[in-house]
């Protein structure tokens, strides 16, 4: 049974660089137990409000509350239960893949135990197992992107930040991703992840929030979408309707 | 073709250089130079003093151009690492319809321009200020240098190739910095002969020397390895000869081997990505502990990076020497020689220590590689850089703590005050580098120019670790310089952390 404290709630969050609004006036409610799909063109503020998130940007303006916890009043807190992970890898080239996995482990304080057995798994579930004790300067982009995955769950988060969890991923690797997703949302996990691959969100998120310039212009299911846009095919043609620059 | 290619490549070798504001500055005293000399000459002139052929002569120039051709060797070595396999454009230059005799013959040119451009910048006031004395054909060091700058251009590719073959690409990089780094680090040291040698040995030295000088003048003044020297004084056949030799070695190394270059290059590139050992089915034990794993991180990564551990290791090295200088001052503020063995461990563990501190603080706190996976990890605000701060320190404690216990076990009287100063140096310069750090990428962070660090920090902790210096060598007998360098090595971190702790510490993580 989930509780009723969403999972993520931003409040009028706002970010500037210099006179430049890259987030602006952002409200947002996702529950728990959701795969929420972050979409807006180049620029639009998706990174930038993911790193707001994430804890690794401080807001101008508003408020990000982690089920319940306030990401700028008690990071400590916020952080603790909060997996992110960027487009580009986060791993150390020196480190072997169980290192890395030790190392998170320990900055997430999990039991030694534990984290050494959940590492063991994921390795092998992401099909790393044989190049667990080879750095990650050997590995290519997948299995980099896939390392990263394995240093996110290790911690056993409640809402992962993804943002483009796919890229460089071949067609098997991007499968059993989608389904470690799935898996964990099913868990009672919340996914929020941003990707340019409109086929995944359309296929995998129960909500979809469209952000453009900045700002969060549309969100809801897919139905609600193409109702708001009045375009009645696929997420593509309604990402366009609404993202589209008038002339 | 191979113009472009070569303007291409100097461009990028051009990059690679500090844009550092003291370039112009220096630039602008080489025209002045230049300009005295230019008048210089017009007023000495009428004396045009003529140059015999002499052994003795040839002696002193064949021995500047053999060190100056040692260090062309290992930089070329280095920046044919950096030409052919670092810049990752071998692919694209070979996919395209350019000849690879055309692509290798001007990373070849490229390099030997970078040489001799090194070379001149050297040695070129010497033979400006003969010529202004009006011995104006020691103006042949100059064709003498691009001579050799060809010349060890051929065999820095040579050796390249045949240390990639061998070991590889990360490994010859390695190999051809700590070659580079000796090289320096022998110079250095054999200048300090005299100076590291106790009492009256500098005499010695000088006499062992003359003893080899006079050996050596029984060469035949027409021997031909002299003709470097030759050219050196501008004797017409002797230049020809030495630069028809140098243009002769390099281009048949460039043409012989092109090929062999580049299957080479695409070898090493291909054995580079090759993954090591498979993995190990043991069971999978972790530690417990931010403080341990961490410092375990930090440690592994330290160690696994050979290139930034030899650099550290190297700039030891470099202490050697003013270890002897300073303990013999510490000894007798007179400046005579001699020293104790108390003095001389002091002054080595507050060198060695601030300086093993300020390479592995900028390794640990400067050089993160992801910065955002610390951010974003539930840690208290600053535990990351305590723990940072702890693996730059622990080691360098570890590595020169046993100077200062055998300085206590000698029954140095002023091992207290050294003990102290050790200590004092050690988070004086870490305090420092905290409070004024910035992130630098592990690749930059022993290049010259190094991502941005900030231009007083490297000014304060130098002064801060001779501060220390003072502080151990002079506490004891109440010198008042050791009082004032105690007042500057206490205010000095103390400074940095009041001014520099009310803002962010710019390292994208706490």
């Amino acid at each position: 049974m989930l509780s009723t404290t969403p999972a993520l709630r931003l409040s009028h969050l706002e970010k500037r660089f210099g006179s430049t609004y890259a987030v602006r006036g952002v409200d947002l409610e996702i529950p728990q137990g959701q795969l929420y799909a972050l979409l807006g063109p180049n620029g639009a503020g998706k990174t930038t409000t993911l790193r707001m998130i994430a804890g690794l940007l401080r807001p101008d303006a508003g408020n990000i509350e982690i089920l319940g916890k306030s990401v700028v009043q008690d990071p400590k807190a916020a952080k603790q239960v909060l997996a992110y992970l960027p487009d580009d890898p986060m791993l150390y080239a020196k480190l072997t893949a169980l290192e890395h996995l030790e190392f998170v482990s320990g900055l997430w304080g999990m039991p030694a135990v534990s984290a050494a057995n959940d590492a063991e798994l994921l390795l092998k579930k992401l099909g790393l197992w044989d190049n667990a004790r080879q750095t990650c300067e050997s590995f290519s982009r997948g299995m980099k992107q896939k390392l990263a995955l394995a240093a996110a769950l290790i911690h056993q988060p409640r809402l992962m930040i993804l943002d483009e969890p796919l890229t460089g991923l071949d067609a098997a690797a991007a499968r059993l991703v989608k389904d470690m997703l799935l898996e964990f949302v099913q868990n009672g996990g919340t996914v929020i992840l941003t990707t340019h691959i409109l086929e995944v969100a359309e296929r995998l998120a129960e909500q979809i929030g469209i952000i453009a310039k900045g700002q969060l212009i549309a969100a809801g299911t897919l139905e609600e979408l193409r109702a708001f846009s009045g375009e009645t095919g696929s997420l593509e043609d309604v990402f366009l309707e609404l993202t589209a620059v008038p002339a | 073709m191979i113009w472009y290619l070569i303007r291409h490549d100097l461009r990028l070798r051009a990059r690679e250089l500090p844009k550092s504001w003291w370039l112009v500055p220096v630039f602008g005293v080489a025209i002045a130079v230049i300009a005295v000399v230019v008048l210089g000459f017009g007023q000495n002139r009428e004396r045009f003093p003529v140059i015999g052929a002499n052994t003795p002569l040839f002696l002193v120039i064949t021995a500047v151009l053999a060190f100056a051709f040692t260090v062309m060797i290992s930089t070329a070595i280095e920046g044919a690492v950096r030409g052919l396999f670092e810049r990752n454009d071998l692919d694209l230059l070979s996919s395209s319809p350019a000849p690879s005799t055309a692509i290798f013959a001007a990373r070849a040119s490229s390099l030997a321009t970078e040489l001799f451009l090194g070379a001149t910048l050297f040695l070129g006031l010497l033979p400006l200020v003969a010529t202004y004395f009006g011995y104006w054909q020691f103006l042949g060091m100059f064709p003498a240098l691009l001579a050799m700058s060809l010349i060890a251009t051929a065999i820095g590719l040579l050796l390249t190739l045949v240390l990639v073959r061998s070991f590889g690409v990360r490994r010859t990089r390695i190999i051809a910095q700590v070659i580079s780094s000796l090289v320096g680090a022998g110079v250095f040291l054999a200048f300090q002969l005299p100076n590291i040698l106790n009492g009256g040995s500098s005499r010695n030295t000088a006499t062992s020397f003359s003893q080899v000088f006079n050996q050596l003048s029984s060469i035949n003044v027409n021997n031909p390895v002299f003709i470097p020297a030759r050219a050196t004084i501008l004797e017409p056949i002797a230049t020809l000869v030495f630069l028809v030799f140098a243009i002769g070695t390099l281009t048949v190394t460039v043409v012989l081997t092109q090929a062999w270059f580049v299957r080479g290059a695409q070898e090493a590139l291909v054995v580079a990505n090759k993954p090591i050992a498979r993995g190990v089915q043991r069971p999978v034990r972790f530690n417990s502990g931010l403080w341990r794993v961490a410092l375990q991180k930090e440690w592994r990564l330290i160690l696994r990076d050979t290139t930034l551990l030899s650099r550290v290791l190297l700039q030891i090295l470099y202490m050697v020497p003013s270890v002897f200088v300073f303990s013999r001052i510490g000894s007798n503020p007179t400046g005579a020689m001699g020293f104790q063995l108390g003095n001389l461990l002091a002054a080595s563990a507050v060198l060695m220590v601030a300086n093993l501190v300020m390479s592995l603080v900028r390794i640990t706190l400067y050089a993160e590689d992801v910065p955002d996976l610390l951010a974003s990890a539930p840690l208290q605000r600053g535990m990351m850089r305590r723990v940072k701060l702890a693996a730059a320190l622990i080691p360098s404690f570890l590595f020169t703590s046993p100077m200062i216990i055998v300085s206590a076990i000698n029954g140095s009287s002023g091992w207290v005050f050294a003990t102290f100063a050790w200590l004092a140096s050690a988070f004086s310069c870490a305090i420092t580098m905290l409070w004024l750090a910035r992130p630098i990428a592990r690749a930059e962070l022993f290049k010259p120019a190094r991502g941005g660090e900030h231009w007083l920090s490297g000014l304060l902790q130098v002064l801060s670790m001779f501060a220390w210096l003072a502080v151990a060598l002079g506490l004891e007998s109440g010198a008042w310089w050791a009082l004032v360098a105690l007042g500057v090595g206490i205010i000095t971190p103390l400074g940095v952390y009041l001014i520099a702790r009310t803002r962010d510490s710019n390292l994208g993580y706490e």
